[in-house]
């Protein structure tokens, strides 16, 4: 909020969530006067939000009355890609969208529709959980797999400990050693940072394990540059200092493991000498910080996303969150680590999604492979595309493909979004949907252990629907009369609320509004995981039967990341990039916001001063980045702060807002990682060159 | 630098920007605050929180207060970080009016 916009006592406040993709799910306040929101605010009396919002969220109110927003539905008048729309009304798109799935799914099945759903929005209702999920499982619709995220740490964290029960942040507080593992949170999780200093002013120490000294790592007492890829192999070198020392908790590990022996075998293959060669990090570093994990309790590590966008993601998340189980570090206060809060919620999550009304199962589609599926698939071909909340012309990898794929004159696109992204330029209709502050969602979030409600505060921007409006108008249009598709949001969000699950018990909407959140019922702070390990053993499983039968390595490992450690890979493309992401948008989010893209100024590439040096490079200027499959134009930036060998690019960035039309997904390759489908936006490899004396225009593939 | 601490907390100090820092990027000296611009992480929320509209995004600062980027800059190398909420100086109410704020 700006400093005019101050609130007094003559003007509302309303309660709601942030929607965005983000650990922190904040509390806010809008200020509304005369029906219009002025202002927005963190909550002060929420736990973990206490009062502030960050970069992004601060200007929310002016993205929500920004002059491109969209206020009407459009049907496409030009070529796909070229952004050329006319204005129609509500009932024209309705029955355009219905006539096209209906007759879609008479020719081709219900599986050639594709509902992709981004993380625009987080909410049960009007986001990535589950917009439309009804409707799509009447029309028998492909299931949308939202493999851009977390999927393959939270498949490797599950063959070990069962879910994503991690270490409850506010319980950081306690701990006297933390470990932030290949995370950001002074961009990504601020709010978790005052817990962290409170370790700290109690004498913790804080080290980060980062292949950048982000802004994070320049905070902390001590930053180990690692090559990108390779967390699983340090997660091992500690624990092998670890037990060289006999630090193991042999007492803990006896009760609540199985399969110690082997893993300790393989931990013991791992001496520091062996890990620095992996990971480029010096072997007395190694030694010291295991040195310093074996003497420690309570230990805290904080991981997030970024550590698994590669080959070997899930195994390196599997790895990490063996540690607690190591050091007993699970039985102690502020001990353990978390990836996700996500599994503490116990909604009912069937009942919101009534998978019933599916006639029989479908295909499913992968949410990273977009490429692909638009490209290559004939069982049947993908012939609606429905985006919601997502511009995957900007975020998914292999940019060329997937805007070829957009491309296809016999494919029908239907976007749902607040602005006319790259993404909406290849629709057929683009359909206008609400911001937060102006429907009702339910959230959960991946961060704390709060549950939020959020009801609208001000009426919508132009013709903006609700997304459950469109979908129930959708569902008449189309001739359907089950009940089911035409619940309000009041009793979609009560069939989440009704699980019986002990978190929620006592839960109600009606408490849910009276502060805009609750905390679930978990002591504060939370136990790790307090209902046991949800294992086939209930215990910790070093040694995983499923993993083996999965066809994987039944031991935590380290599993190499795939271009980053290929030789030939590297001896055509020498530079490592990783892409995490701005201080100043969120995923492709704000990234059209004139002040913040502004503050983010034009997509930059960090390199080391000796790459740099090498290539004729010099600060500042133009350079061409690029690899087989793309290319993107940037700024060099020359530092110190990442390693020779690594190049660092902030995501997020529209291409059709940018110098050369695209950006860094043009250069990332659609692959697997590991497990559960993840993407690997960060094991890639370029090579930078500068362009001189203007850019060179770059092509789109 | 993303957000400049200006003369109106000269006197005031009444420190509700410090209570809702979560980087705990001010520093403080016997009569007004400093923020650090390399821990700040551009928040924003001390600029509503500040009773005396003391606080400026760096883009919004009127030219007549550019001079405090570096005073800000300068003041918090050497001054120590407040981390926790202080009473606000004495006359601080009487202040308050003086600038037409109360």
């Amino acid at each position: 909020m700006t400093r005019s916009e101050r609130p007094t006592h003559d003007r509302s406040i309303a309660r709601g969530t942030c929607p965005l993709d983000c650990p922190d799910t904040c509390s806010w306040e809008i200020i509304v006067e005369n029906g219009v929101a002025v202002g927005i605010r963190g909550t002060a009396d929420h736990p973990f939000t206490r009062g502030n919002l960050c970069a992004k969220v601060d200007r929310y109110i002016e993205h929500m009355h920004a002059p491109d927003r969209l206020l009407h539905p459009l049907k496409r008048v030009g070529p796909k890609g070229s952004g050329a729309f006319e204005r129609i009304s509500w009932d024209e798109a309705i029955a355009t969208f219905a006539d096209r799935l209906a007759t879609i799914k008479e020719d081709h099945g219900g599986e050639a529709i594709w509902p992709y759903a981004g993380c625009g929005s987080m909410g049960f209702l009007q986001g990535i959980v589950g917009v439309g999920g009804r409707l799509w499982n009447a029309l028998g619709a492909s299931h949308h797999e939202p493999t851009i995220c977390h999927h393959a740490g939270s498949h490797g964290t599950a063959y070990t400990m069962g879910s994503r029960h991690g270490l409850d942040p506010e319980a950081f507080a306690h701990a006297r050693l933390i470990v932030i593992w290949g995370a950001n949170p002074l961009t990504t999780h601020n709010h978790v940072w005052r817990f962290i200093s409170q370790a700290r002013e109690a004498g913790a120490h804080l080290v980060v394990i980062d292949p950048v000294r982000s802004r994070t790592a320049a905070r902390a007492d001590e930053h180990i540059s690692i090559v990108p890829g390779t967390d699983a192999a340090l997660a091992l070198g500690l624990l092998n200092v670890v037990v060289t020392m006999g630090a193991e908790d042999q007492a803990f590990i006896a009760e609540n493991t199985i399969g110690w022996s082997a893993y300790r075998e393989r931990i013991l293959a791992f001496p520091p000498e062996r890990v620095a060669q992996v990971t480029g990090i010096p072997a007395a570093q190694i030694r010291s910080l295991g040195e310093r994990l074996a003497r420690t309790r309570p230990t805290a590590i904080l991981t997030r996303m970024g550590i698994q966008r590669h080959a070997g993601g899930g195994m390196a998340l599997r790895t990490i969150m063996t540690i607690p189980g190591v050091t007993g570090d699970w039985r102690h206060l502020g001990g353990g680590a978390v990836y996700s809060t996500g599994a503490y919620f116990g909604g009912n999550i069937k009942a919101f999604l009534r998978p019933d009304l599916r006639a029989k199962p479908a295909r499913t589609l992968i949410m990273t492979r977009l490429g692909e599926g638009l490209l290559d698939l004939d069982d049947p071909p993908v012939k609606a595309l429905v985006v919601l909340g997502a511009n995957p012309a900007a975020s998914n990898p292999d940019q060329g493909r997937v805007r070829k794929g957009l491309a296809r004159d016999d494919l029908f696109t239907v976007v749902i979004d607040h602005f006319k992204t790259d993404t909406a330029d290849f629709a057929d209709l683009v359909l206008p949907t609400t911001m937060q502050p102006e429907h009702t969602d339910l959230h959960n979030a991946y961060g704390h252990l709060y549950l939020h409600l959020n009801e609208p505060a001000v009426r919508p921007q132009g013709e903006c629907l609700p997304s459950t409006e469109i979908f129930r108008r959708l569902a008449a249009a189309l001739g359907l009369t089950d009940p089911a598709l035409f619940a309000t949001d009041e009793e979609l969000v009560r069939s989440i609320l009704d699980s019986g699950h002990p978190s929620v018990e006592g839960i109600t909407l009606e408490r849910l509004r009276e502060q805009g959140w609750l905390r679930l019922n978990y002591p504060r702070p939370a136990k790790a995981y307090p209902f046991g390990f949800p294992t086939p053993s209930g215990k910790i499983e070093f040694l995983s039967e499923r993993a083996a039968a999965d066809g994987l390595d039944p031991l935590p490992a380290y599993t190499p990341p795939r271009e980053v450690t290929s030789e030939s890979t590297a001896a055509r493309f020498p530079l490592v990039l990783i892409s995490p992401a701005s201080h100043f948008f969120l995923n492709s989010m704000f990234a059209n916001k004139p002040d913040l893209l502004r503050k983010a100024g034009p997509i930059k590439v960090s390199l080391h001063a000796d790459d740099a040096a090498a290539r004729g490079i010099a600060n500042g200027s133009p350079v061409r980045v690029f690899n087989d499959r793309g290319a993107f134009v940037a700024q060099a930036e020359i530092t110190d702060t990442v390693r020779r060998g690594v190049a660092v690019t902030p995501k997020g960035y529209w291409p059709k807002l940018v110098s050369g039309g695209t950006n860094v997904n043009a250069t990332v390759e659609e692959r697997d990682s590991d497990m559960g489908h993840g993407a690997v936006f960060h094991d890639n490899r370029v090579d930078v060159l500068p362009i001189n004396p203007l850019p060179s225009p770059v092509a789109a593939e | 630098m993303p957000v400049v601490v200006t003369d109106n907390c000269r006197r005031c100090r009444f420190t509700e920007c410090v209570a809702v820092c979560p980087v705990a990027c001010f520093h403080v000296d016997d009569d007004m605050v400093f923020v650090d611009a390399a821990a700040c992480i551009d928040c924003r929320a001390c600029l509503s929180a500040c009773p005396v509209l003391a606080i400026y995004d760096e883009d919004d600062l009127p030219d007549d207060k550019r001079h405090w980027i570096a005073i800000n800059e300068d003041k918090a190398k050497t001054l120590p970080v407040i981390r926790f909420k202080i009473d606000p100086l004495p006359d601080a109410e009487i202040r308050r009016r003086d600038l037409g704020l109360a």
